[in-house]
């Protein structure tokens, strides 16, 4: 014989109160935490180094790298001397509440204004948990094409700002970013689109600002 | 693979669940979710996931059941509430593209049936 519970509660709720409960305690302690994703090569890594170089005199930066299985991400950013840790997902592929929990625990005393979490390259996993984040970023590359926010909605619709990365190779692709804008916005009203060029720096100032003014908005009381 | 962080993540909301109504883990005899058409889940591939999941583990005996929930959603011209992929996401009324999502999002533990042994 069997015996029937109903439960009816999301199967997402344990990671959404985790991440809600993080999100509490970095207000508290004044930190910012970005959520940075993208698919595999879309320039995180560079993107990231930019945004330290244009960001580490006025605020204090920590790095978190989300990775399968290596330390390269970490080891490029420690040189650019702000605080990185490598968080391994061991297999997985994407971050929840919990993981991004244990980095912030990491960095100890949490005197950081900024912490950026660069997730894993996945443009579909990392959509669906939320890890805490205040604010969510993503970069799309030029080569990828124009047609991801057709592909992977769920991801256009939970990011906050959308990074349209390598533009200096517009020339040499069939991209049509009034198209990338349009899709984006019918997906998500809100999403802010910045085109950059983290190799040339092109661009890096109107994001950096973008960031600037979130994590200074966020420290207000 | 996609589906596989899910079923584990099912399989934690269920251990959480089963302690909070005092149930063992190896009494569950099935897990019944239900799944959103819109949810960007895929039945078929989390019940295939659900074994490498559960293996060795106390919910080993548990088998998960999928329920799909159609996705509706309300055109934002006439109104009109339609499901949204047998009608290829245009209003069969007025035609037009922009809508509401009603339902077809969800993605719920619906319930959990367990062993009983003895009387009904």
């Amino acid at each position: 014989m069997y015996k029937v519970y109903e439960i009816k509660q999301r199967v997402f709720e344990s990671n959404d109160k985790l991440a809600e409960a993080l999100r509490a305690d970095l207000k508290r302690e004044k930190t910012f935490l970005l959520n940075l994703m993208s698919s595999p090569g879309a320039g995180k890594t560079t993107t990231l180094k930019r945004t330290i170089a244009a960001l580490k005199d006025e605020f204090s930066i920590g790095v978190m790298e989300a990775d399968i299985d290596s330390e390269v991400d970490a080891a490029a950013i420690a040189e650019t001397g702000v605080r990185a840790i490598q968080l391994h997902t061991g297999g997985m592929c994407h971050l929840d509440a919990d993981m991004t929990r244990q980095g912030i625990d990491e960095f100890n005393a949490m005197d950081l204004d900024l912490v950026i979490l660069e997730n894993v390259g996945n443009l579909v996993c990392p959509a669906e948990f939320d890890t805490g984040a205040v604010k969510n970023a993503m970069i799309l590359s030029v080569p990828e094409g124009d047609d991801k926010p057709l592909k992977y909605p769920l991801m256009f619709s939970i990011c906050d700002v959308l990074l349209v990365n390598k533009i200096d190779v517009l020339p040499y692709f069939d991209f049509n970013m009034d198209a990338v804008v349009e899709r984006a916005k019918k997906i998500n009203p809100n999403i802010q689109v910045l085109p950059i060029c983290a190799r040339t720096g092109e661009g890096i100032g109107a994001w950096a600002n973008w960031l600037r003014s979130q994590v200074k908005t966020w420290q207000q009381d | 693979m996609h589906e596989l962080g899910i079923v584990f993540e099912i399989q934690k909301r269920v251990s959480a669940v089963a302690e909070e109504n005092g149930l063992a883990l190896s009494d569950i005899a099935q897990v019944v979710v239900e799944v959103g058409e819109a949810s960007t889940i895929v039945p078929r591939y989390l019940k295939e996931c659900w074994p490498a999941a559960t293996d060795g583990t106390e919910m080993e005996s548990a088998e998960l059941v999928v329920e799909l929930i159609v996705a509706r959603v309300s055109c934002k011209k006439c109104g009109t509430v339609y499901e949204y992929l047998k009608n290829d996401r245009k209003c069969p009324n007025c035609g037009a593209w922009e809508c509401v999502m009603v339902s077809g999002q969800e993605f719920n533990i619906k319930e959990i049936a367990v062993f009983e042994e003895g009387e009904d």
